[in-house]
């Protein structure tokens, strides 16, 4: 196992935000499902999920959190070093997420600035590939990840609707003299690329006309080659077995344990598989932080939404706190890290409305 | 047998005393889920090396059946 240090590295403060549109799954999943939606949300746990509006874009929701963000921890945008931005579903295929942000947060024109193409394993690449620029250059990095899945979820697709969501994020990284060491590890099984996958669309299989059709999947609903198709079972197995496995492998060779940590903070696939997760990690329920069960799946952002919602409330304000984080999903991919989180860093959640699009930045 | 119907029970989160191989576990497990299905899966899979596909499990009916599998493959 290929484990990544990093040291000197703190995060100054995390804000995230879901956009406007509050769904209540039990009235949605009535016409999916009809009696047994009930029975579907009590087994995912996801109760609630934001979707945008059409139009709002990840780049409105995370530059929304950026201003945020950069307001609260009183950092002028001359002082960033970088940005990264992590997303499946960008604006435009062409230019990428990460130049909008260049642009309309005022940032330095000579910065690397660039988009990493993850889904739900995402946080741990960006934050890993944030702290090598930040530790190199001396100057913070702002990582950007959030999606916008709702724009490629079928309303007929009984596997993706009672768990998709979107959300955004913006992550402050900063050098520091810290003595804190950081330690990452990744993992990618690349035979199962097909268990979450947009069909059609890219170069493979450029779209043609029929690709707008409804096409009948039987029990699994209805959906479109652009919309995002999931093999629930192959990605169950993926967590239940593979990660699960991976995980505690990457415990026992960093010397760490549920004991020596603070909090495990997972993706929020559902609430059934983080819990059955944690519990073979033996992190007490009560030490694994969540929030898919009030705002949904919204991919890689859901572990930068867990941490915002829940940092203020549960950071021990007596110790360093180390926490495991871990996505996993598309790829089928899976990455991990243990970080430090900082009592006194800045932690906001907010639900994203059209006036936060394009605020100018104030100094806090 | 008898850590079977523990791993089971876990997975229904019944007491293993509560659950025999004439359990039709669709219809009397109470809110039986998809998700509990795949648990049930992994597990054989995981504690007994026994594969079995969604389409061969959607055939069992009763505990004995996902049993039988277990000890007979």
């Amino acid at each position: 196992m290929q484990i990544y240090h990093c040291k000197g590295i703190h995060i100054d403060g995390i804000v995230s935000c879901v956009p406007e549109i509050k769904i209540d799954n039990e009235s949605a999943l009535k016409n999916l499902y009809g009696d047994d939606a009930r029975l579907i949300i009590d087994s995912t746990g996801i109760k609630t999920r934001y979707i945008a509006k059409s139009g709002t874009t990840s780049s409105d929701l995370c530059i929304a959190c950026a201003q945020k963000l950069l307001c609260g921890t009183h950092t002028s945008p001359e002082e960033i070093g970088g940005v990264i931005f992590v997303t499946f579903t960008p604006d435009r295929l062409m230019p990428f997420n990460a130049s909008l942000a260049q642009e309309k947060l005022g940032l330095s024109k000579e910065i690397p600035a660039f988009d990493i193409s993850l889904a739900c394993s995402g946080y741990s690449y960006g934050m890993y590939v944030a702290s090598l620029f930040a530790k190199s250059s001396g100057k913070k990095v702002l990582l950007l990840d959030g999606d916008i899945q709702s724009a490629y979820v079928s309303e007929y697709d009984k596997s993706t609707v009672p768990v998709m969501a979107d959300a955004g994020s913006a992550t402050l990284i900063s050098p520091s003299s810290s003595e804190d060491e950081w330690v990452f590890t990744f993992y990618t099984d690349g035979s199962q690329r097909d268990a979450l996958i947009i069909p059609s669309g890219g170069t493979k299989s450029p779209f043609k006309e029929e690709d707008l059709e409804f096409q009948d999947y039987k029990e699994n609903g209805k959906r479109r080659n652009i919309d995002i198709y999931m093999d629930g079972f192959s990605v169950f197995k993926f967590v239940a077995m593979d990660v699960s496995k991976w995980l505690m492998k990457f415990l026992n060779e960093v010397g760490d344990s549920s004991e020596s940590l603070n909090a495990f903070v997972p993706h929020q696939a559902n609430m059934y598989m983080i819990k059955k997760l944690a519990k073979k990690l033996n992190f007490t329920w009560d030490r694994t932080w969540q929030s898919g069960d009030a705002v949904g799946n919204s991919a890689s952002a859901t572990i930068p939404v867990t941490i915002a919602l829940n940092a203020n409330e549960k950071l021990n304000k007596t110790q360093n706190n180390r926490i495991l984080m871990s996505g996993f999903g598309g790829g089928l991919s899976a990455s991990a890290g243990i970080i430090t989180l900082d009592t006194n860093a800045f932690y906001q959640f907010f639900q994203y409305t059209e006036n936060d699009k394009d605020m100018p930045i104030k100094e806090g | 047998m008898e850590n079977f119907f523990e791993l089971a029970a876990e997975i229904f989160e019944v007491k293993p005393e509560e659950i025999t191989m004439d359990t039709v576990f669709r219809e009397e497990i109470e809110d039986f889920s998809s998700l509990m299905g795949f648990s049930l899966i992994v597990m054989m899979e995981d504690e007994y090396g026994v594969k079995v596909s969604v389409e061969e499990f959607l055939k069992c009916k009763t505990i004995g059946d996902l049993y039988r599998k277990c000890v007979q493959e």
